[in-house]
């Protein structure tokens, strides 16, 4: 029997989004941040807490059940709560948990949401017992390093087409009143800032910080039945996930990207070209040079040249990253996901001010998780879904 | 790499189905970085990390050697062993150029 995708389903849109600022470490506490986004994102789509049906929420480093605590606030409910955890990719799941509920009739409008504190995370990988086999030398920014350098060698690009990158999404965020990093920096500033292994520079990975996000998800049903601004709903076309298989020595997080992309725009019936904007895992700047090759945003090698043309500015032929992404943006990791939504459904409402890109019709937000973990979903501007 | 039993990743078999083998130690450097800073305060940097072909064929990632015993022309093809360092001095296990010492 073949598998069902979400076309299969009734159309599911995002109907409103919020967040609250993502930022450094403060005395702030978890419950603040997450009420913040959302009930940005209640007032956004013009719905109220009772009539939301269901709540997933994505986090990595605040423990077990952490819905409850927070939405009870909300006023109690008894709606069900499902804590979700996929590393980097933990609201993006949470995401894809409620469009799935949605689209197949089990709720009419649902919660997805991140909150996350700065803390120490523990790897279930640390704890099997095992001798980790790099006898514990490696952290994230010395792998993708070591990836630089072999996509350095390949392509012919330079250390300086890396720090490209940085520059491109430092300046986005500094157009981005929720980002962490909201300062544009200089080429020369990047490329001279403290080096942390290899041609990784600390303005090349992205930042330790805090933050929410909330989208409220619902159905054609939901929009009509509570009022909800149709010309403001974004249509949800595919949600894909998938995990890591054995592919020798090539990149683990190009490859499953390469992958997943290629499910979700399928499901979609898109081809890359047809996405304008993207919101991908750039922790480190090497990513988003691999991922949109990956992609099939532009043929192998291309990235770096066509980054240094402007194809992937806002105001390019498809703008990557256009938050500032987790380089500029920020990565609090639990809210990354469901603030990539919200990015990606301001931008295909037309409602991303400075950092718009014009015309935007296909969205498609990227994320990898330590797991490994890939989710990718790619949505539709009000009047360019299927429905 | 440690051993393990829980099972191959490949074809899921476990237990008595798999063998312990004991690897050469041998492999080729596929790329080389130079760590300035490391998030654990135990790990003395700077610090060479590679990630190294196994000539039973894993890729694994592992410290490579400094100084005399690094190689002049980068790392990149490199064939390497595996020294045992006890000396606590730093990684308890460092990749050498085979051209540098015995134990090709």
């Amino acid at each position: 029997m073949p598998r069902l995708v979400l076309k299969d389903f009734r159309p599911v849109y995002v109907v409103g989004v919020g967040l609250h600022p993502y930022q450094r470490s403060s005395d702030l506490s978890f419950v603040t941040l997450g009420l913040t986004a959302v009930r940005s994102a209640l007032l956004d789509a013009g719905v109220d807490w009772p009539q939301v049906e269901s709540a997933y929420v994505g986090t990595t480093r605040l423990g077990m059940a952490v819905a409850r605590p927070m939405l009870r606030h909300l006023g109690v409910t008894g709606i069900p709560m499902t804590q979700v955890e996929n590393a980097s990719a933990s609201s993006a799941s949470a995401f894809r948990l409620a469009v799935q509920e949605v689209a197949a009739g089990f709720a009419e409008l649902s919660l997805a949401a991140g909150v996350d504190k700065v803390g120490t995370g523990v790897r279930a990988e640390s704890l099997t017992g095992l001798e980790p086999p790099d006898r514990g030398l490696t952290f994230p920014a010395s792998r993708y390093a070591l990836l630089a350098e072999e996509y350095l060698a390949g392509s012919g690009a330079t250390a300086r087409d890396l720090a490209r990158v940085a520059v491109k999404n430092h300046r986005n965020g500094s157009m981005n009143p929720f980002a962490q990093r909201q300062k544009e920096r200089t080429l020369d500033e990047v490329l001279a800032d403290e080096p942390i292994a290899g041609s990784l520079t600390r303005l090349q990975c992205c930042p330790v910080g805090e933050g929410a996000s909330a989208v409220i998800v619902g159905s054609g049903e939901a929009i009509d039945r509570l009022g909800i601004a149709r010309e403001r709903c974004v249509q949800v076309l595919a949600s894909a996930q998938g995990s890591e298989r054995l592919y020798g020595t090539k990149s683990f997080d190009a490859e499953l990207t390469r992958v997943t992309t290629a499910d979700a725009l399928a499901q979609a019936r898109l081809t890359p070209s047809a996405v304008d904007v993207v919101e991908l895992h750039d922790a480190f700047s090497i990513e988003e040079l691999q991922y949109v090759e990956a992609m099939g945003l532009c043929p192998p090698t291309e990235a770096a040249g066509r980054l240094a043309d402007g194809e992937f500015d806002i105001g390019g032929r498809v703008a990557v990253s256009p938050s500032g992404g987790l380089i500029a943006m920020g990565h609090p990791i639990g809210p990354t996901g469901t603030g990539q939504v919200a990015e990606t459904v301001r931008q295909l409402r037309g409602e991303a001010g400075l950092r718009q890109q014009p015309n935007a019709r296909i969205g498609l937000t990227h994320l990898v998780g330590v797991g490994a973990v890939c989710l990718v979903h790619v949505l539709a501007a009000p009047g360019s879904g299927d429905d | 790499m440690p051993a393990q039993d829980f099972g191959c990743e490949q074809c899921g078999g476990h237990d008595a189905d798999l063998d312990i083998r004991e690897l050469a130690g041998t492999g080729t450097v596929l790329e080389a970085v130079l760590i300035t800073r490391h998030p654990n305060p135990q790990v003395a940097t700077p610090l060479t990390l590679g990630r190294i072909q196994l000539t039973e064929g894993p890729v694994v990632y592992g410290a490579l050697s400094h100084g005399d015993d690094a190689p002049s022309s980068g790392w990149s093809g490199v064939h390497v062993f595996a020294r045992d360092d006890d000396s606590g001095a730093g990684p308890s296990q460092v990749f050498v150029p085979v051209s540098r010492g015995a134990n090709a």
